[in-house]
């Protein structure tokens, strides 16, 4: 008799990153399809959301939504209703309209074909009246990079699902998705230290995602944008939230980060919950209610 | 939400201080039969000649560090190529299958391996965490699985499939 538990994991380069999905499933055969299928939802999100593939939503969005509203699949206008909708419950801390800024500073391409963003527009500018169209007000440039990854992972999740999946684990480069029968204990790197990871939680069903400047390959810092001043934020500290959907977990990231205020109940009403870890090795543990639930300081050991 | 807690409840913390991670997908033989399935591969490994390298070197600009390519050869022609790319911090085997016509069929990563040194290198930073793990048993590899905040990027995968498919066009077919 076979096995009556099978696991299988691949990872692909998607997303900009690497995604790997490891599927527990009754038979060897459900595993390695469900993760063809889950391979697949992310793929399919990112064909439709990229910013760089001129083919994409996103990229027709730029080119001719300013004119006429533009078709769009299922699965972009659900992430711009979401987008748009916590723009307005942050009056804008959160604002998928900041492709410029990065765009400015070589993190992305500059779109072929597009206007340049209108000046002063900024997420009100996107109109989602119209089922499955978009249509812009004024030339704005959109990235979705966070949420569109939070997203891909929800959506693979489902794909897992139908394919009779009993359990995963996916990562899209630092943002996870888990459903196992067991809760998982879950690390996150100190966003000054990336080879060192905390125990933060233990999670069930639902997805964890991370903000941090981390350094890049050139050693250079790279912060959160603030849309309100369109700066970089300086502090080195890193923000995780765990959410039932990816895609709240990484827009919540950012809101934290920059509006901790702003955030509380947000995260309450998506029962959402952050974690903190600041450079100096202190960190926080904030509940629904965006106030700190637990406090650390790591402080010098006998041994330093 | 009632499906996760947080363990922090109390003023300690910790961390993995080797420094290095390790994630492996699939063996050769495993990715071989997802971007093959049913296929049989025949190894055929190659020596790139110094001719060839210095082709190559010159389409792409860049040196060439490995000469000696794992290459399998499928009945239609297609090839199964494994390689290895190198980052700051990161160090990737993958593997990619070109169709006879020179188009990637799939990319699959086999091995993840990460290091950083500074933990090593700098004792006093390491110090503030020694004696405080939660739970030894944190420390083991097999229980740091869901690891959030990566500053992975795969840019070097790019760069490395695209190394790959210049030199299926030049000495490979």
């Amino acid at each position: 008799m076979s096995s009556p538990c099978a696991e299988f994991r691949r990872a692909q380069p998607l997303l900009g990153t690497i995604v790997s999905i490891s599927v527990v499933a009754p038979h060897a055969d459900i595993a390695r399809a469900a993760v063809s299928a889950g391979f697949e939802a992310v793929a399919r999100v990112q064909g439709a959301m990229s910013f760089h593939d001129p083919g994409s939503d996103l990229s027709r969005i730029h080119r001719d939504a300013w004119r006429k509203p533009v078709p769009v699949g299922a699965d972009t206008h659900r992430v711009l209703r979401a987008a748009v909708a916590l723009s307005r419950a942050t009056q804008g801390v959160f604002d998928c309209t900041v492709a410029p800024r990065l765009v400015a500073e070589g993190r992305l391409p500059c779109p072929d074909g597009a206007p340049r963003p209108a000046a002063g527009a900024d997420w009100r500018a996107i109109d989602l009246s119209r089922a499955g169209h978009v249509a812009l007000q004024a030339p704005v440039w959109i990235d979705l990079g966070g949420i569109a990854k939070g997203y891909a992972l929800d959506a693979a999740a489902a794909a897992l699902r139908s394919a009779g999946a009993w359990g995963f684990r996916m990562d899209a480069g630092g943002d996870l998705r888990i459903r196992m029968p067991e809760p998982e204990p879950v690390h996150v790197r100190h966003p000054t230290a990336p080879g060192c990871f905390f125990p933060v939680g233990r999670l069930r069903d639902g997805a964890v995602a991370t903000s941090a400047p981390y350094a890049d390959e050139t050693g250079l810092w790279w912060g959160i944008v603030d849309p309100r001043v369109g700066a970089r934020l300086a502090e080195v500290s890193s923000v995780s939230v765990f959410a039932a959907r990816g895609l709240w977990a990484d827009a919540l990231t950012k809101i934290v980060m920059l509006a901790p205020d702003l955030s509380a109940r947000l995260a309450r009403r998506l029962h959402a919950t952050a974690i903190v870890l600041r450079g100096d090795g202190a960190g926080e543990v904030c509940d629904g209610r965006l106030r700190p639930s637990a406090r650390w300081t790591v402080r010098g050991g006998d041994n330093a | 939400m009632s499906d996760w807690r947080p363990v922090l409840l109390v003023p300690v913390a910790i961390v993995l201080p080797a420094g290095s991670h390790a994630a492996v997908y699939l063996s050769v033989e495993q990715a071989q039969k997802v971007l093959f399935p049913g296929a049989p591969l025949q190894a055929a490994p190659v020596q790139l000649t110094p001719e060839q390298k210095a082709a190559i070197e010159q389409r792409l600009g860049v040196r060439l560090r490995i000469t000696d390519l794992k290459v399998w050869r499928a009945p239609d022609g297609a090839v199964f190529i494994v390689d290895e790319v190198i980052g700051k911090h990161e160090f990737i085997t993958y593997a990619v299958a070109i169709r006879a016509d020179g188009a990637v069929k799939g990319i699959e990563i086999l091995e993840y391996r990460e290091s950083y040194g500074y933990e090593v290198r700098h004792p006093g930073w390491r110090g503030q965490f020694v004696g405080k793990t939660t739970a030894s048993a944190l420390e083991l590899d097999k229980d740091i699985r869901n690891i959030g905040g990566a500053t992975l990027s795969c840019r070097h995968i790019t760069e490395g499939v695209k190394r790959l498919l210049v030199t299926h066009e030049l000495a490979l077919r």
